[in-house]
């Protein structure tokens, strides 16, 4: 479990009357799910507690800038928030929620999104959405002990992008990042559900594809050629691969045997 | 059901610049069916496209939706939601204040024969009031400061659900305007959100 810490700190003032909100911000928060779905909860509750016909929660977050949340996820459209403006608050049909449960309401909310998005921060590489470092490696050990204890079969694929260094000296970081995202995009393109993608060092990516035995890996690698292909600045790159529990069932043993592939590889290449 | 996969879609759409709505429409299989993203002020073409990009690594046959709430009506939303003063006025004889105040097209009209600086706030109260406003406070003073050879009014309202107090300053012509628009000031935060009339 990746534990979070709250980006934007909310001032959260509950009185006894919002007591359900505040002890389902406590039971969501000890199962790590407070979330958006929590919004929804929430504006359900309030829905169905005052019977509400129709109610937009709207708060300001630094990073999303304001974001709106209707009861039901029904879409808002921009008549209703013309009338309904786009200030932080709860906006209530018909309107008789009293004020400091509207505010207990934002506020929770808020706490909602923010943990959310840090959360997501916190599992995600910041610059292309897939698994960060500590995500991976969280994820490799949970593969490995399984493989270790099942004989579920899994494929872990280191990736280093060639001449990654060339471009950044050549074009400049905002087009070497440029490239990392669509790099990243066109792995998540090319896993399969229930995969895992992460960039793990400055240009290096791994993948693991679960219940795949080394065949798999050339089909996946195949896949991904194809996708960066497409890409505006078209990158080559070299792989290894480790296949557990046939190599090993130890993910750092994993990630050397799949590293010393990898360089193996470039060094022929090289030669 | 939204699942922790949907709710990450929905953080990632959410992210893209001027989004400010997500919906998901599932289908009868609890598949994600539609996707609406309403979107104020952002270079929409990029927003689009990102936006299918991302949708596609979650969801390959759902359907985007992007409505446009362009700034136009923001401004008209602004415009429409601000209380504004239509007429102040003093009856000398009576010293009755009468305020009319406009939001959202509807007057409303307050009296007070308090003077013009009492009388002003008191009417102003009484005119959000009668627009069908909730103002969940009363006044507690108003005083007129000397400043710099100007004459600004301060109001402070209490809360009457709890002990905090507002405080609004403003200089007007003249007494009565200083202290309607000091009575908004004070007032601003609470007028802001997004609460419409009774």
């Amino acid at each position: 479990m990746v534990k979070v810490e709250l980006i934007e700190p909310v001032d959260l003032v509950l009185h006894s009357s919002e007591s359900w909100l505040f002890r389902s911000i406590i039971d969501e928060l000890s199962r790590d799910e407070l979330g958006i779905s929590f919004i929804y909860r929430v504006l359900d509750r309030l829905g169905d507690k005052y019977g509400l016909s129709d109610a937009v929660v709207t708060v300001a977050q630094e990073s999303c800038g304001t974001q709106a949340f209707r009861l039901g996820n029904r879409s808002l459209n921009g008549e209703l928030l013309s009338r309904i403006g786009h200030s932080p608050g709860l906006y209530c049909e018909p309107s008789i929620v009293p004020e400091d449960e509207r505010e207990a309401v934002r506020m929770a909310c808020q706490l909602a999104l923010s943990t959310h998005l840090a959360r997501f921060r916190a599992e995600r590489d910041w610059l292309t959405s897939i698994s960060n470092r500590r995500s991976f490696d969280a994820a490799l050990k949970v593969a490995a002990a399984r493989s270790a204890r099942y004989g579920w079969a899994f494929t872990l694929v280191v990736i280093d992008l060639n001449e990654f260094k060339r471009i950044n000296d050549r074009a400049g970081h905002e087009v070497g990042d440029d490239v990392l995202r669509q790099f990243g995009l066109a792995l998540r393109r090319s896993i399969r559900s229930g995969d895992t993608a992460a960039r793990i060092g400055g240009d290096e990516f791994a993948v693991i594809l679960n219940n795949a035995e080394g065949s798999e890996a050339s089909g996946f690698i195949e896949r991904l050629r194809a996708q960066t292909k497409s890409n505006q600045e078209v990158v080559e790159f070299t792989t290894g691969t480790a296949v557990s529990p046939r190599d090993s069932t130890d993910p750092k043993e994993l990630l050397r045997i799949a590293d010393a592939r990898l360089y193996e590889k470039r060094g022929i290449a090289l030669t | 059901m939204t699942t922790r996969t949907d709710e990450d879609l929905e953080l990632e759409l959410r992210s893209l610049p001027g989004v400010l709505s997500v919906s998901i429409t599932y289908g009868d299989r609890d598949d994600v069916e539609v996707v609406t993203l309403l979107v104020i002020g952002a270079e929409l073409d990029s927003t689009r496209s990102e936006a299918h990009l991302i949708l596609s690594l979650y969801y390959d046959d759902a359907t985007l939706v992007i409505e446009e709430a362009n700034d136009a009506i923001i401004q008209m939303s602004r415009d429409h939601s601000r209380v504004a003063i239509v007429d102040a006025q003093l009856d000398h004889a009576t010293g009755t204040a009468q305020v009319q105040l406009q939001y959202n097209g509807r007057t409303g009209l307050g009296h007070s024969a308090s003077g013009p600086l009492i009388g002003g706030a008191d009417a102003t109260l009484a005119a959000l009031r009668d627009l069908g406003i909730e103002v969940p406070f009363s006044l507690l003073s108003v005083n007129s400061v000397s400043l710099m050879n100007r004459w600004p009014v301060i109001v402070t309202l209490r809360s009457t659900r709890s002990d905090s107090d507002r405080m609004g300053i403003a200089l007007g012509e003249g007494e009565l305007l200083s202290s309607v628009k000091s009575t908004l000031n004070a007032l601003n935060r609470f007028l802001a959100t997004p609460v419409r009339p009774a």
